[in-house]
């Protein structure tokens, strides 16, 4: 079989208890890898009200059919659980080296369920598996758990995916982390944290197989040539994702003072010619030749001495326009300390800025805050509150479930305060200043999730498929199918979601690089991964309505609905909910009042196992 | 009238400047700001620009090819933007 070791490792915590199993082909041929893969394991495995920190949750991580080969761009890894934060399936996705070694230690995937009695780590090697005492490293950060288990394993080399002690504490949004790269979003590490797996490493030295390796080498000799072709390869190669800020605050789309401007004042301070001049290093996943990756280090100043691998566009923006504070150094130090405690930047800035509007608002004091003055401008109190929500310690315990929990324990009005979708904090993208990017991140089977059906169109004018007019509603129900099903299929095989934004891959190449990894003619042909990508997506809102999730939960906070952008070029706008969602649901073939999946639709994609669940 | 014109990535680097205020005439169009960027930083800067599909240029926070394209007229403290395509999330 090329690309898939064919061998699902499942693990039970509870009992200690191993076993193995194959992918199967039909699996294989009908999901291709990946994304695939979590959903219909998570879909197959989990009853619905199943408690997202209880035993029978689930975490899969999974490595794609390309990881671990030459081919450019696919070495990130992804997990699935349902979701203590949002209670939807739930997909988080983290790059760097893990899923090339997931491979060669002999696995696609890792099935971990059950709770352990004791902190306890996961040891892959060679095809072979045990579960190690992990009491000393409970407590310890991120990056020293990395190091520490290298020296007790005797192999610099071993990949680590580990959480921090906010997934020990149970904060909602922990992520889980793997030299630096994170599948931040959604809790992934609060569930770990719920299973006292502290941690799992990974070492192998099997081959991955290729089925036509003459014809898989010109496919990846293609897709590099096609990389090096590209007008923007060098650029994005050399930025990464830090020019971003650029264009959200000129498009007047970058939230600020929680989603009520999109201008930050002062951005020139945290355009990407400032962060060129931070840079020390570049950094790249396993085979990727784009290397977007940035070693940082902050100027010497407030936080003397900090660096971080980023920060990336989200968490630029998590740590200065939810606190309206343009201070570049900031965002070096808040995002290496989020590394460190195993938290993600998003949820963390979000909640953050939460809490300076109700402070603003007098709804919090300093008496909840412990005399931290959270008003605008000041960015003193963050890296404190960022320790606070990682112990649940002071005003951090309450915003450590969420800022729509968090509201829901304050009250006083302060739910409207929230920006969430599904429980899910929204990332840096207002989506009243882009009506595609808005509809997805309001229909993503996981929450507000940018990355499930970036609209590049939009945001960074792309003209693939074609040019559009952000603020338009027309053709936006469609654009955003376009594109979330685009992204579910290149998720098959885990590729970055960079080279899609930027028009780097084709789905033929794609299909050429799968057909002849694995042998598996139908791969082929982009039709069908066009067809498994609406599958995937499809499968996924099924597992949602199972839980009970429907159109009444694609809902936006009421600003963004109701109160227009204040001024820069998008003055005026709102986001007009109710024709785009009903625009999207109808090209979906979804019931255009419930938001779910018509039995037709079903049935078409090949889920009728989902009827009357 | 005056014309601010913001740079960035390549753009920035060719013409060794984030911004530049232009004197132009009254009623000039796109196009004629370019031109006139092409004779201050060189052939290079034109050709860059011309690299359609991968080059964003902003009116007003405005795509151009949305407005009337080269031919957009411009007024008075307009600000165009010029960048390229090039980020992530």
């Amino acid at each position: 079989m090329g690309g898939h070791k064919n061998r699902i490792l499942r693990v039970n915590l509870t009992d200690s208890k191993f076993s193995e199993e194959a992918l199967g082909d039909e699996l294989i041929h009908d999901y291709v890898g990946g994304r695939g893969f979590g959903v219909k394991l998570l879909y197959d495995d989990l009853k619905p009200g199943t408690d997202p920190l209880g035993e029978a949750n689930e975490l899969i991580f999974v490595a794609g059919p390309l990881a671990g080969t030459n081919a450019q761009s696919f070495a990130r890894w992804k997990v699935f659980f349902k979701s203590p934060l949002t209670g939807t399936y739930f997909k988080s996705s983290g790059g760097g080296h893990l899923a090339a070694e997931m491979k060669f230690a002999g696995f696609d995937a890792i099935v971990v369920n059950g709770v352990s009695e004791k902190p306890v780590y996961l040891w892959i090697h060679d095809g072979k598996y045990e579960l190690r005492d992990a009491a000393y490293l409970w407590g310890v950060d991120c990056d020293d758990t990395h190091t520490l288990i290298r020296e007790e394993l005797h192999d610099p080399h071993i990949r680590v995916a580990c959480i921090g002690p906010a997934g020990e504490h149970g904060v909602r949004y922990a992520g889980i982390f793997s030299d630096r790269r994170t599948a931040g979003r959604g809790g992934g590490g609060t569930v770990m944290g719920s299973k006292r797996l502290k941690a799992i490493a990974c070492r192998g030295r099997e081959k991955v197989e290729i089925a036509e390796p003459s014809s898989f080498a010109n496919a990846v000799r293609e897709q590099v040539k096609s990389y090096k072709a590209h007008p923007m390869f060098e650029s994005f190669s050399t930025m990464g994702t830090q020019t971003t800020a650029e264009f959200t605050n000129l498009l007047g789309m970058f939230p600020t003072k929680n989603f009520r401007e999109g201008i930050l004042p002062g951005w020139e301070k945290i355009e990407g010619a400032e962060y060129t001049k931070l840079r020390v290093r570049k950094t790249a996943c396993y085979s990727c030749m784009i290397h977007c990756g940035n070693i940082t280090k902050a100027r010497n100043g407030r936080y003397p001495g900090a660096w971080a691998e980023g920060p990336e566009y989200e968490t630029i923006w998590a740590f200065t326009g939810t606190i309206a504070d343009s201070d570049i150094d900031l965002t070096v130090a808040a995002d290496k300390l989020c590394d460190d405690l195993g938290l993600d930047t998003i949820s963390t800035g979000s909640a953050i800025g939460f809490a300076y509007e109700l402070f603003e608002k007098g709804i919090i004091t300093t008496q909840d805050t412990e005399g931290m003055e959270l008003t605008y401008g000041n960015g003193e109190p963050v890296l404190r509150l960022i320790r606070q929500i990682a112990y649940r310690e002071g005003f951090g315990d309450v915003l450590a479930d969420g800022s729509l929990r968090a509201a829901q324990r304050i009250g006083k009005e302060s739910v409207q305060f929230s920006m969430h979708v599904k429980g899910l904090e929204l990332p840096g993208y207002d989506p009243r200043g882009a009506k595609a990017h808005g509809l997805n991140l309001l229909t993503a089977n996981i929450g507000a999730d940018h990355n499930s059906g970036y609209a590049p169109q939009e945001v960074f004018g792309s003209p693939i498929p074609k040019p559009v007019d952000r603020f338009a509603i027309e053709g936006k129900g469609e654009l955003t199918k376009w594109n979330q099903d685009l992204t579910a299929f290149f998720e098959t095989g885990i590729l970055c979601s960079f080279v899609p934004a930027l028009g780097m891959l084709s789905a033929e190449l794609y299909g050429k690089l799968l057909s002849t990894l694995t042998g598996i003619k139908d791969f082929v042909d982009p039709s069908y991964l066009w067809h498994v990508g609406e599958k995937i997506f499809n499968l996924e809102r099924m597992f949602n309505v199972r839980e009970g999730f429907g159109a009444k939960d694609d809902v936006f906070p009421q600003r963004l609905m109701s109160e227009p952008l204040p001024a820069g070029p998008g003055e005026g706008q709102i986001f007009e909910a109710e024709p785009l969602l009903k625009a999207y649901y109808q090209v979906r073939g979804w019931d255009v009042t419930t938001g779910i999946p018509v039995a037709s639709k079903l049935n078409e994609l090949g889920l009728s196992f989902t009827l009357g669940r | 009238m005056e014309i601010e014109v913001l740079l960035f990535g390549r753009f920035r680097e060719i013409a060794g400047t984030r911004q530049q205020v232009l004197t132009v005439q009254e009623e000039a169009r796109l196009s004629d700001v370019l031109e006139q960027l092409d004779e201050i930083y060189g052939s290079g800067f034109g050709a860059e620009v011309k690299r359609r599909g991968w080059v964003r240029i902003l009116i007003n926070g405005r795509e151009y090819g949305l407005l009337d394209g080269m031919e957009t007229l411009l007024k008075h403290n307009d600000q165009i933007v010029i960048l390229p395509t090039i980020g992530g999330g």
